[in-house]
């Protein structure tokens, strides 16, 4: 699924890490969810959507 | 304001990460090194102990300057992980883990007669004492460090150790009845049990390392 995290995360530049600290999950996991190769569960989703402010379908698109 | 592309120190972070496990997996290296050559010394310190004893202090002083410069390096355990309690908790679950692993072996080595520690990479008897000793240790600790290990790692780790447990057992399940049917054939030795789970741990550990990482 693709996702605007890394345009997200550095608009506030924000390190990996960071963002990671925020969401409370590891580096490796903000980097499989930027990459495409871990999709976040809803909960995660509904965490990142939250602390971005945006709605989950601003953030994720699976049609793309 | 940074680049998309180029996101704040994710390179960097990247290459300390990398440059941290490869500075302590030699320290440690050294330190295990340090370690056997100790349990020989000991055994040995009545004759001819000299050469050993040069060996441990060269050891020694890698493992103590590399410790040092690792510290200097990156003066944490994080490896570029954010310092949250979560990450503390997984940090400690791993010291637990490497303290069971050497609790386990030193008390199977203190009951072995002769030196260097040899009896770990045996398949021979071990002293009554030492083996109820050390299944004691690892019945009571395994099952609290796992179960805190699930509900401790984030989905993503989780998810890779699932995946890499899969990938292990399908390994097992392919390996373990070929052996087992031709042993009864007269083709092959006696199945090991150990060689199948340093097989499956293996193969296992490799899956869940790609998963979490290429």
């Amino acid at each position: 699924m693709k996702n605007r995290l890394k345009v997200l995360r550095a608009e506030r530049d924000w390190s990996q890490a960071e963002l990671a600290g925020r969401l409370d999950v590891s580096r490796q996991a903000v980097n499989a969810i930027e990459t495409g190769k871990h999709d976040p569960s809803l909960p995660l989703a509904f965490k990142i959507a939250r602390l971005f402010g945006m709605g989950i379908e601003e953030i994720f698109d699976d049609e793309a | 304001m940074t680049k998309p592309d180029a996101a704040p120190n994710d390179d960097l972070l990247a290459r300390s990460y990398w440059t941290h496990l490869l500075v302590w997996s030699v320290v440690f290296t050294f330190v295990l090194l340090a370690a056997g050559l100790s349990d020989t010394w000991i055994y040995r310190a009545a004759s001819g102990g000299e050469v050993v004893a040069f060996a441990l202090a060269i050891a020694l002083i890698v493992a103590v300057a590399g410790g040092y410069a690792a510290l200097q390096t990156s003066p944490d355990w994080t490896m570029g992980e954010p310092k949250t309690p979560r990450s503390k908790r997984i940090r400690w679950l791993i010291a637990a883990l490497v303290l069971v692993g050497l609790a386990v072996a030193l008390l199977v080595i203190t009951g072995d007669p002769e030196p260097g520690g040899k009896i770990l990479w045996r398949n021979g008897p071990v002293p009554q004492t030492s083996a109820l000793l050390a299944v004691s240790i690892w019945v009571l600790a395994m099952p609290l460090i796992i179960v805190a290990g699930y509900t401790t790692a984030d989905e993503h780790a989780n998810e890779a150790q699932v995946s890499g447990m899969a990938v292990g057992f399908q390994a097992f399940a392919y390996a373990a009845p070929i052996w087992w049917m031709g042993w009864r054939g007269g083709f092959f030795p006696q199945p090991d049990v150990m060689i199948l789970f340093i097989a499956t741990g293996g193969v296992s550990t490799v899956a869940n390392l790609l998963k979490r990482y290429a």
